[in-house]
């Protein structure tokens, strides 16, 4: 059946781990395994996403991670390992970049042995160990409740029995299960809005550099060359500083996380401002107007982004279809 | 609610449909990635229609089982254990314990496939006519008759003519070699290379490998966490939310007859399982036909 060395390809098995910050609390351990996600639980995750639960706190679910469900959803590919040919290595691949890769090599999977076609359903798991665990050292018996949900209208929900005659908390941690799955779920429909804060700190190291004055002594493309490299030094400086102040908000604070990107935007904007200030020609009401409007930006570049995102997708896709 | 998705679901796919049609007249001389990619996003399209078609109910169970395996499902791995069933020998290899009720239970989880294998059988033999093919449909509609005719107590299951027919119709995953030292060795290989790209096939039809799904999860409720043990995972209860609005629950007996506390913990446990399954199912099935939706925007044709 297979001739030609091209086609004896297959697509690597992709096995992604993501930490997922439940609001106020601790991480919950998400690992994918193509098809399947598993959730790794202990007793204090489960009080937490209870608390979370309560206060109807919805769960952040990362960019990253939604453009993978995306994937695992969609794609899938049945083959008959070849061993009549050549036992076939078995790659499995852990990082997003192979993942990314994975996507790009099936629309050329010319090259792949089978048509990769859509998900027939996916498999939620979930492990559940008193203590903290690493998500390596959970072992099968810890897998206690499994959501399996085909497509085209079959949902299995399997409880282990030992679980629910054993165990007291068994009806939190079945409620903690099905409140992942739905928030997972329920970011599908989240617009994915990549490089929003990396485009937005761009605006106040900008006005930062444009107060830098250089010696006289060096020449034009020296003094262009310097300025491009503070700039973005700046910028990635305020983003950096905003992504850890994001992360700290979130452990601390039980409100949306749109608003908690924005307050440690603005926070993240304080020291950028005040450098600007104490800067010679700092002009009252010129650069306080520029200051306001590039602590606005995100607010303005979010719809504009979401706008083009799209556009691009489809002159892409135009372009190859 | 299931209702409203569908016809949403219907809409977006006619649409994609029509742009489809005008699509496919100009991209025809384009080649490589192009009509690659072309391909792949309409059987993406494609198979979401079919699911939406074959979209009857949605049915939500819910199982005490004594264990979960992680693994995950791999199409050719289910195929083959549901295929060993027919083994003669399938019983006493795996020591499935000796209840009549069991075993046939597992046999027909065989037959469910095949009846399957052999549906697909005929809507193909509609279209494209296949030596091979119609001689299969021969068999098992032969088989039915003499099935019959064991039940009337007219001939004995032993009967050559019966065994001759009963050999499954369904391409077997490892190759059949009758006698060893027979001169035709060199055929087997051939058939059984033929019966790997049947199978192949097979799998890629998202019809089939559903119900190789859904069997393989039947399977598995059957072996339990111990094959040899007669003790088997229970559906405790079940329902189903038909298209028209019926919503049918049922109980398992056993149930009523477990301690209160476990019992009230299972109903609660469903009932809350059932919420959450309508709402993993639907939010999936929302995805995907934006997804559809979106696509059709993208393509060329699509500006509305």
């Amino acid at each position: 059946m297979v001739k030609d060395k091209a086609q004896k390809k297959h697509l690597a098995d992709v096995n992604l781990g993501f930490s997922l910050q439940i609001p106020q609390g601790h991480s919950v351990e998400i690992k994918f395994e193509q098809s399947q996600c598993n959730f790794y639980l202990n007793q204090q995750v489960v009080e937490q996403i209870q608390l979370a639960q309560k206060k109807g706190v919805a769960l952040e679910v990362p960019s990253k991670l939604l453009i993978y469900l995306w994937y695992c959803l969609c794609c899938q590919n049945h083959f008959i390992p070849n061993q009549r040919f050549k036992q076939r290595s078995n790659k499995i691949t852990k990082s997003f970049f192979g993942f990314l890769i994975n996507v790009l090599r099936i629309f050329r999977s010319k090259h792949l042995q089978n048509p990769t076609s859509l998900q027939i359903g996916t498999t939620f798991n979930s492990y559940y160990h008193l203590d903290k665990l690493a998500s390596d050292n959970y072992q099968e018996e810890d897998c206690i409740l499994q959501s399996v949900v085909l497509f085209h209208g079959d949902v299995m929900q399997k409880i282990r029995e030992d679980f629910i005659l054993n165990n007291p908390q068994s009806a939190l941690v079945i409620s903690a299960h099905y409140w992942l799955i739905e928030q997972l779920l329920g970011s599908l429909r989240n617009q994915v809005s990549l490089l929003v804060w990396e485009l937005s700190s761009l605006f106040p190291a900008g006005l930062v550099v444009s107060k830098i004055d250089f010696i006289n002594n060096i020449n034009l493309v020296q003094q262009i060359f310097l300025l491009v490299i503070a700039w973005l030094g700046i910028a990635t400086l305020i983003f950096v500083v905003r992504d850890f102040l994001f992360r700290l908000l979130k452990r601390s604070v039980a409100i949306k996380y749109q608003y908690l990107n924005l307050i440690a935007w603005f926070i993240s904007c304080i020291p950028p401002a005040i450098a600007m200030i104490y800067t010679q020609d700092f002009q009252a009401i010129n650069d306080t107007i520029f200051l306001v409007i590039s602590v606005c930006i995100p607010l303005l570049l979010q719809p504009i982004l979401s706008f083009i995102w799209p556009q691009v997708i489809k002159l892409i896709l135009r372009r190859f279809l | 609610m299931v209702n409203r998705t569908q016809i949403q679901a219907r809409d977006s796919l006619v649409n994609q449909d029509k742009n489809n049609l005008t699509l496919s007249n100009e991209t025809q001389s384009k080649d490589g990635i192009q009509s690659h990619a072309r391909n792949l996003l309409d059987k993406f399209v494609s198979s979401v229609q079919v699911l939406i078609e074959d979209i009857t109910a949605l049915e939500v169970n819910t199982m005490v089982v004594s264990r979960i395996s992680g693994t995950k499902f791999s199409a050719w791995e289910a195929y083959q254990s549901i295929y060993s069933i027919h083994d003669k020998d399938y019983f006493e290899v795996m020591g499935i314990p000796e209840s009549p009720e069991l075993r046939d239970r597992y046999t027909s989880l065989f037959s469910q496939l095949e009846r399957e294998y052999f549906y697909l059988l005929i809507e193909d033999a509609n279209s494209k006519s296949n030596v091979s093919q119609n001689a299969k449909v021969k068999q098992y509609h032969q088989r039915l008759h003499f099935l019959k005719e064991i039940k009337r107590g007219k001939i004995i299951e032993s009967d050559p003519r019966y065994v001759e027919l009963a050999r499954p119709i369904l391409p077997a995953p490892a190759p059949v070699i009758d006698d060893i030292n027979q001169e035709n060795q060199t055929n087997w290989q051939e058939e059984w290379e033929k019966n790997c790209d049947e199978i192949q096939e097979l799998l890629n039809n998202d019809k089939f490998v559903r119900t190789l799904r859904k069997i393989i999860e039947l399977k598995a409720a059957l072996d339990g966490g111990d094959v040899t043990s007669t003790k088997i995972d229970t559906i405790y209860a079940q329902t189903v939310m038909q298209l028209d609005g019926d919503i049918i629950t049922r109980y398992h007996k056993d149930l009523f007859d477990l301690p209160e506390d476990a019992k009230n913990l299972i109903l609660q446990i469903h009932n809350d399982g059932v919420v959450a399954g309508e709402k993993q199912w639907r939010g999936i099935l929302d995805f995907m036909i934006n997804l559809v939706k979106s696509l059709a925007n993208i393509s060329p044709n699509g500006q509305r």
